[in-house]
């Protein structure tokens, strides 16, 4: 498990760090591409910025030879050769050359080319219906007064030449073209200076003007004048392009490029990280959340394993102890966190002795679980021994107040009934006061009291110290109700504990609503005093375990429930043979049981009915019982048939309630809450 | 409960041994067919006892001896069936032998 959490950790660490590098990697290569389209951008202003000025300045050169030009045409077309083709050929080309350009074109209001320093081209070129670079001409003829054009394509040969005309105000135009190098020669001293003391990207960058043999003629005091000089420890970048003819190389500093690198690089380093620490940090949580949850996971399994070791270790099946009906014992805890510090138990502690208790260990969890398994193994041990209750718990508590390093404590009540004679002889410990519940009423109808006594102090703290017992007298049908302060403190939203008067309450109404305390072998007190107790504490966490345990002293009473059928009548009368040892009086019985409970079948629609048999030696009698939950009805109520009749006229109905009136000793019929207890004693 | 049952010449005897009660009781009056019975014989010395479930049966046949003109006994009956007779007037009713 923790292997392989640390190699999670690993691979996660590892891909994030990988991930880092990654992106790292491909900012660098984009920047680098975006560095040099920057550079690349640097470069076309700049190119572009002087390429205007030298444009500027070659074409007012070449436009001032076109003006010449004209000048001369005006004077020329007087002449007397002008008409001549070759003569005015080879004049031209003469003005040509003193004009130091190398084509002159002298053109026709009809765009017609009629006169060139080119013999072949006499005639040969339309402007209106040319092409190429030749077709901005055409605009002198009708809209412009001077078109200039950078070095291009001528249209009739395709060899570099820059053309510049102006327009003849009676009609047509006149051009003059020169190649590069005559361009060259024209402009080179307009050109000269001129990007002196040009700043090129920020202050170390520079653009310079050669010739085609590289004399630098942009910078003619280089060096000597404050006039801007690149470095020449500086690493730089350096692009040439032809200007017009002119070769132009712009110099810019690497350094320019590369700190708006480090700025960027540095930033997106700076927010990478950030974003991979923000990565990381997420991604350890998630990793804690796992490993927690695998923990508690964990945890949570040993918790319910150590919560089935301690169930297992608490008695659950009922009845505990088939066969031995003088006392019927129900008992249920429900932990509140996996593990509880409740418990309770019941034993026999001698041939006719239960010892029974109930206990609760301070704290919760396993080191609670632990010292209440002590708690429980200790107390049994030495009850089995037989000793009076007494020594039993002073032992116990000797046991458990030493090597009690968690300085834990239990508080318990412990009790021992004699299943002979009901008496029962009990410890408390620094426990809740259990609730008596007597069969009868007392003189105020109250069934229910609490067992106070002097608790004394609880196990597990004081060695040394002696407990003292004190004693009960059951009667048969009696009972004793232990509980953990779970039920009596579970608090509400008001923070309201449910308390031990309402437990009383709660007790008391049920019984007086006529719940029998047992059912069989269960009793649904206790499933309904933990709802009532979930009630209280509807919207508030369980706070405690809630730990119950009803014992009642039967003696040599029994009692057994059926389903409200005949096959139910059928089996209260074996019942009845299986449990009366008083085997002369049964055919009497059966005959009460019969009619009593084939009535109750017949009529009463209960669900279902109770028969409660007691035998007593003092006086000799045997007590029936009849308890069912169907509609009121007192069989008493009626008149006896009248039994003097004839056989014709005498009715069927009634006889039976007479023959139980007759055949019993006593007769008597009450309604407990919502049902019928109908009691024949038969001496 | 157990039931002998016997028809000779119109006389219907029938030896009911065990409990008559609630549960056994139907199973008496689904044996009293009395078509052509003048006579019936309850022979009760092997009788536990007796509830009102079966003085009822005991009745009906009684009350149709009666309608028919035929006659009904019952033999031997123990001391508590006998008692359970005169608790409920019936040994003034039935012929006991």
């Amino acid at each position: 498990m923790k292997t392989s959490n640390r190699r999670l950790v690993f691979r996660l660490v590892g891909a994030v760090a990988i991930a880092f590098v990654a992106s790292m990697v491909l900012t660098w290569i984009l920047h680098e591409k975006m560095t040099k389209r920057e550079m690349q951008r640097i470069f076309d202003n700049v190119f572009n910025d002087v390429a205007v000025d030298i444009r500027e300045r070659v074409d007012a050169k070449m436009l001032r030879q076109a003006m010449l030009l004209r000048d001369k045409y005006y004077e020329m077309r007087e002449e007397p050769w002008w008409n001549d083709p070759d003569e005015s050929c080879r004049r031209l080309r003469n003005v040509a050359d003193e004009l130091r350009v190398d084509e002159i074109c002298i053109v026709n209001s009809d765009g017609m080319l009629t006169h060139s320093a080119r013999r072949e081209e006499v005639g040969a070129l339309d402007f209106t219906k040319a092409d190429g670079q030749a077709k901005e001409f055409a605009a002198l003829l009708t809209d412009k007064f001077e078109v200039t054009q950078p070095l291009l394509p001528n249209t009739l040969r395709g060899d570099m030449v820059k053309y510049v005309g102006v327009w003849l105000p009676d009609g047509g135009f006149v051009q003059v073209g020169a190649r590069p190098q005559s361009v060259r020669n024209l402009s080179r001293t307009a050109v000269t200076g001129l990007t002196h003391g040009w700043h090129v990207s920020g202050d170390n960058g520079g653009i310079f003007i050669t010739t085609v043999n590289g004399t630098i003629i942009s910078h003619p005091e280089a060096g000597c004048e404050g006039g801007q000089w690149v470095d020449p420890g500086e690493e730089s970048y350096c692009e040439k392009r032809i200007i017009e003819g002119f070769p132009v190389y712009a110099v810019i500093p690497k350094r320019t490029a590369i700190v708006e690198r480090r700025v960027l690089v540095a930033t997106s380093a700076f927010l990478n990280g950030m974003a991979l620490i923000l990565a990381s940090f997420l991604v350890g949580i998630v990793i804690a959340g796992y490993v927690k949850g695998q923990i508690s996971a964990q945890r949570k399994k040993e918790m319910a394993m150590a919560s089935e070791i301690q169930e297992s270790a608490i008695p659950r099946t009922f009845p505990p102890f088939p066969g031995e009906h003088r006392i019927d014992i129900f008992a249920d805890m429900n932990t509140a966190k996996d593990v509880g510090g409740d418990f309770y138990d019941f034993y026999f502690s001698g041939p006719a002795k239960v010892t029974f208790l109930i206990a609760d260990v301070s704290g919760k969890g396993v080191p609670a679980a632990l010292f209440m398994m002590r708690a429980k193994a200790s107390i049994k041990g030495i009850a089995q021994t037989g000793r009076p209750i007494d020594e039993v718990v002073t032992t116990a508590n000797e046991a458990l107040s030493r090597d009690n390093g968690a300085n834990m404590f239990v508080t318990a009540w412990v009790g021992e009934i004699d299943l002979v004679t009901g008496t029962v002889n009990y410890v408390n410990a620094g426990h809740n006061p259990p609730i008596f519940i007597s069969e009868a009423p007392d003189k105020d109808g109250r069934r229910t009291s609490f067992m106070r006594s002097t608790p004394g102090l609880v196990l597990g703290v004081m060695p040394g110290v002696k407990y003292r017992s004190e004693t009960l007298q059951l009667k048969p049908g009696d009972a004793i109700y232990l509980y953990t302060d779970g039920i009596t403190e579970q608090p509400d939203a008001k923070n309201v504990l449910f308390g031990e008067e309402r437990l009383e309450q709660d007790i008391s109404s049920m019984l007086a609503g006529g719940t029998p305390l047992f059912e069989g072998s269960r009793s649904r007190i206790l499933g309904a005093v933990l709802a009532c107790v979930r009630a209280h504490g509807l919207g508030v966490e369980q706070a405690d375990d809630c730990t119950q345990l009803l014992l009642r002293f039967n003696g040599t009473r029994r009692a057994k429930s059926f389903p409200s059928t005949q096959a139910g009548v059928a089996a209260a009368s074996d019942f009845l043979d299986e449990t009366v040892e008083r085997k002369s009086l049964l055919p009497t019985l059966h005959i009460i049981l019969d009619e009593i409970c084939s009535n109750i079948v017949k009529h009463s629609g209960a669900t279902c009915f109770e028969v409660d048999l007691e035998e007593n030696e003092n006086p000799e009698c045997v007590k029936m019982s009849f308890i069912d939950d169907g509609d009121e009805y007192d069989p008493l109520s009626h008149t006896d048939p009248d039994t003097t009749l004839s056989a014709a006229e005498r009715p069927i109905g009634g006889l039976g309630i007479m023959m139980v009136k007759k055949m019993s000793d006593s007769v008597t019929y009450e309604r407990v809450g919502n049902r019928n207890v109908f009691t024949v004693v038969k001496k | 409960m157990k039931i002998e049952k016997k028809l000779e010449n119109g006389c219907l005897t029938l030896k009911v041994e065990g409990r008559l009660d609630t549960n056994t009781s139907p199973e008496l009056e689904g044996e009293l067919k009395l078509d052509g019975v003048t006579e019936i014989l309850f022979d009760f010395a092997d009788l536990e006892y007796i509830s009102s479930a079966g003085l009822r049966v005991l009745m009906g046949a009684q009350k149709a001896m009666m309608v028919s003109g035929g006659k009904m006994s019952i033999v031997s009956p123990n001391e508590m069936v006998k008692s359970v007779f005169d608790i409920t007037g019936m040994s003034s009713i039935f012929t006991i032998v």
